[in-house]
């Protein structure tokens, strides 16, 4: 089900201590930001897996990151930091490359006093490594650097290039001429693609946030549905916005296009670029956040213990065949049962958490369900 | 991307160039079952109406069945007492430049002569309808596709139906016509449906069309149901209908139609298929064929299956694309499903690689090649009483 996914968000806690430009005077971000907390987001938007992206230049922090996305299923792929001055470079690259869900490098440029830091050959090395191991270069930049990544461009063709937020253009009444000029020059190679997120916090004082809208179709129309990779900046989106409200503008800028061509950027083209692999079935799936039971994907055992977020397991107390629920939480005669968001009948007995659910204990608040007699005195 | 189809007077294609053999009253039922015997030929179908009493429902099917794109000629079996409008049907099909020829029973001399003319008028018409036929390219927009869901179990609303859903969003984007139906297994979806609908007129014939179904399905005492149903994990009506309406797809809905009404503008229509006024002649579809012939009298050239516990049934006339939301009911019958969306669950494959290949087994089967149960000889058909009310213009565009 893991089609939508949001290409770009971020984790931390700042009693990790290596995140620099993350202090107190950020209030609304300076505090922990969980897996939980962001997944209540993504399910309230019908948004299914995420990339997290690093926040931190170190390596310590992608270890963070990856132990997190290991024990999560959603969490699609990490965007990790390398010392590219590192003289083993390749091989730590090569080892990252390892690791199922280490998918990209973000060198954190936009803070990086030298604009040209990134064209000086030595780190030639490790963008090389980074083409030959299929992992993604994600471009933290602002508009001074846009024809910098355009030079890497020409000078790796085989890596591939994200251009983070649209490479932050100020985002006024009118659009910058030279933005939209550089944002056409990088779109000519085939190998960047661009990320349509974190534009609401670029949005210039006394600006309708709407106007991120002419935004966004520039860079649909510059790189086109197939090289276009949605994402949200979750948390510091906040700092401007909600991801509800992200979520929905971002929706209107792509409602003309076909149906494929959406899926293509809010999940396909992530699929594609950051070469995710496909997540292990789970033994059971929950539809809808609201729902209170999950659905069987194979036959489970009573005694199987499984993870359907972080924070929730679910303890099986009876067998259950493939395509039947198991309850979420425990259930008393009278409650509703939820799947797929919406009421599917009423409880007529009580059920414990990770109880099987079905006729002996549910009816149908409308019409009755019939059954097979299957005993051969029944007639 | 298009294909070769069948070019048909009224300006419809077909994808198949079939003889209909059809009988007009039970009694007549085998004398036109032992002709198809007898031609033995994978593109000589038979059909029929098994009742004596009039009914103008039946007719209207009959004469849209006979005329259906994929149908090059018709031969119609009467015994010769019954009510059936023969004459009119006859007629009607002639004026549709198709060839037809009536054999009466009683006229012919009996079972015997019967059968021996009318194999006989069916390779005669075989040959007429080959020289005739127009080939022509065909493209996915002159399409019309069915759903149906039978056999569904727990899996078949998280991985089949989503999945034909999507197929139906690429289709409608495309052009296509895509027709999905049985509202008595929408009941509890009626709101979230109705916004999606283009006009108001479209939205209360929804509402309508669902609060009709409940009412129809509560006099018969039973839901649309089944015990597979339960046996698969389904628990209630509005839980087999949650699952059910996601075979719709995302598109707007343009209209809202009734058998035998063939829509002439593109885009996603709900069928209702549960008959007008006071419940009477029973159950509305008493099996998963009754709903296959309702979509193919409004045009459907072929229908999307979708399976949870593993149904077999083709159709005459119309191709019939299996495809299960059971990875383990895909591995048990593997000759019969033609899709595995089951895969989804075991982590191979999500619902759009599903969409796409659904897709593309679309245009191969409109292109000719046999589905799984067209391969294997299932050409299933049943037709039965009901009553319908004409569907009003709102809800029902006609072509710009």
């Amino acid at each position: 089900m893991s089609s939508i996914i949001d290409a770009h968000v971020h984790l931390w806690d700042p009693a990790r201590g290596d995140y620099g430009w993350l202090t107190p005077a950020l209030p609304t971000l300076y505090r922990r930001i969980d897996p939980q907390e962001l997944h209540e987001q993504l399910t309230r938007a019908g948004v299914h897996g995420a990339v997290l992206v690093q926040a931190a230049p170190t390596e310590a922090e992608s270890d963070y990151l990856l132990s997190i996305a290991e024990r999560t299923p959603w969490v699609r792929g990490v965007v990790g930091w390398v010392d590219f001055d590192a003289p083993d470079i390749e091989q730590r690259i090569a080892a990252r490359a390892r690791q199922a869900k280490f998918v990209g490098v973000r060198p954190m440029l936009q803070d990086i006093e030298d604009v040209d830091w990134i064209l000086h050959p030595s780190r030639g090395r490790a963008l090389s490594a980074l083409a030959s191991h299929g992992l993604v270069f994600d471009a933290l930049i602002k508009p001074v650097h846009m024809a910098r990544i355009e030079q890497i461009a020409r000078r790796h063709p085989d890596l591939s290039i994200v251009i983070d937020h649209a490479a932050k253009p100020t985002i006024g009444n009118e659009l910058s001429p030279s933005w939209r000029e550089s944002l056409r020059a990088l779109a000519s190679h085939p190998n960047v693609v661009c990320k349509l997120s974190g534009l609401l916090t670029e949005v210039a004082p006394g600006v309708e946030p709407s106007q991120v809208l002419d935004c966004a179709e520039v860079v649909l129309q510059l790189f086109g549905p197939s090289r276009v990779l949605w994402g949200s900046d979750w948390p510091v989106l906040t700092l401007a916005s909600s991801y509800d409200q992200w979520h929905a503008l971002t929706q209107r800028a792509l409602s003309s296009l076909s149906v494929s061509d959406r899926n293509a950027v809010t999940g396909g083209n992530a699929v594609r670029i950051y070469r995710m692999k496909t997540p292990p079935a789970a033994p059971a799936i929950l539809l809808h956040p609201d729902d209170n039971v999950l659905v069987c994907c194979r036959a489970v055992r009573a005694g199987e213990r499984f993870n359907i977020s972080e924070s929730e397991v679910i303890h099986v107390l009876q067998d259950t065949d493939l395509g039947h629920k198991l309850a979420r939480r425990g259930l008393s005669e009278g409650d509703k049962v939820i799947k797929y968001g919406a009421p599917i009948g009423s409880m007529k007995a009580a059920v414990l958490a990770g109880g099987w659910i079905h006729l002996h204990n549910m009816k149908s608040d409308y019409i009755s369900a019939h059954t097979r007699a299957a005993r051969v005195d029944a007639i | 991307m298009s294909f070769q189809g069948y070019l048909r007077k009224d300006g419809r294609k077909g994808i198949r160039n079939v003889v209909a053999v059809a009988y007009l009253v039970e009694c007549a039922h085998h004398v036109a079952r032992r002709i198809v015997d007898r031609c033995d030929d994978p593109d000589v179908h038979l059909i029929g109406f098994p009742g004596c009493y009039p009914n103008e429902y039946a007719l209207q099917m009959m004469k849209a069945l006979t005329t259906h794109p994929n149908v090059g000629g018709v031969l119609l079996v009467s015994l010769g007492c019954e009510s059936f409008n023969r004459e009119a049907l006859a007629a009607y099909v002639a004026a549709s430049d198709r060839p037809v020829e009536t054999i009466v029973i009683q006229k012919a001399g009996g079972t015997r002569s019967a059968i021996d003319r009318g194999v006989a008028a069916v390779k005669a018409m075989q040959q007429k309808a080959a020289a005739a036929a127009v080939r022509v390219p065909m493209a996915l927009s002159e399409l019309v596709v069915g759903t149906i869901c039978g056999g569904s179990d727990g899996t078949s609303g998280i991985t089949a139906n989503p999945a034909v859903g999507r197929a139906f969003d690429r289709l409608v984007a495309a052009g296509a016509t895509c027709i999905f139906e049985e509202t008595g297994e929408m009941i509890g979806c009626e709101a979230p449906m109705a916004v999606r609908a283009t006009t108001p007129e479209v939205g209360e014939a929804i509402v309508a069309s669902i609060a009709k179904a409940e009412t129809y399905y509560r006099a018969m005492g039973f839901g649309s149901f089944a015990p597979g149903n339960a046996e698969g994990g389904l628990s209630s009506q509005e839980e087999k209908s949650a699952g059910a309406y996601v075979k719709s797809g995302s598109a707007p809905i343009v209209g809202v139609i009734k058998p035998a009404e063939v829509p002439e503008a593109p885009g996603l229509y709900l069928l209702d298929v549960v008959p007008d006024g006071p419940p009477k002649f029973g159950f509305p579809n008493i099996s998963d064929n009754a709903e296959i012939v309702e979509l193919m009298a409004c045009g459907a050239h072929l229908t999307l299956f979708t399976t949870g516990r593993g149904s077999v049934v083709g159709s005459a006339i119309a191709p019939v694309i299996k495809v299960t939301g059971n990875p383990e009911t895909y591995r048990r019958m593997t000759e019969d499903m033609d899709v595995n969306a089951g895969r989804i669950l075991e982590g191979e494959g999500d619902l759009d690689e599903v969409a796409d290949e659904i897709v593309a087994l679309v245009k191969a089967v409109a292109g000719g090649q046999f589905t799984k149960s067209e391969d294997m000889g299932h050409r299933e058909f049943i037709l039965t009483y009901k009553s319908f009310e004409p569907s009003g213009p709102g809800c029902f565009p006609r072509s710009a």
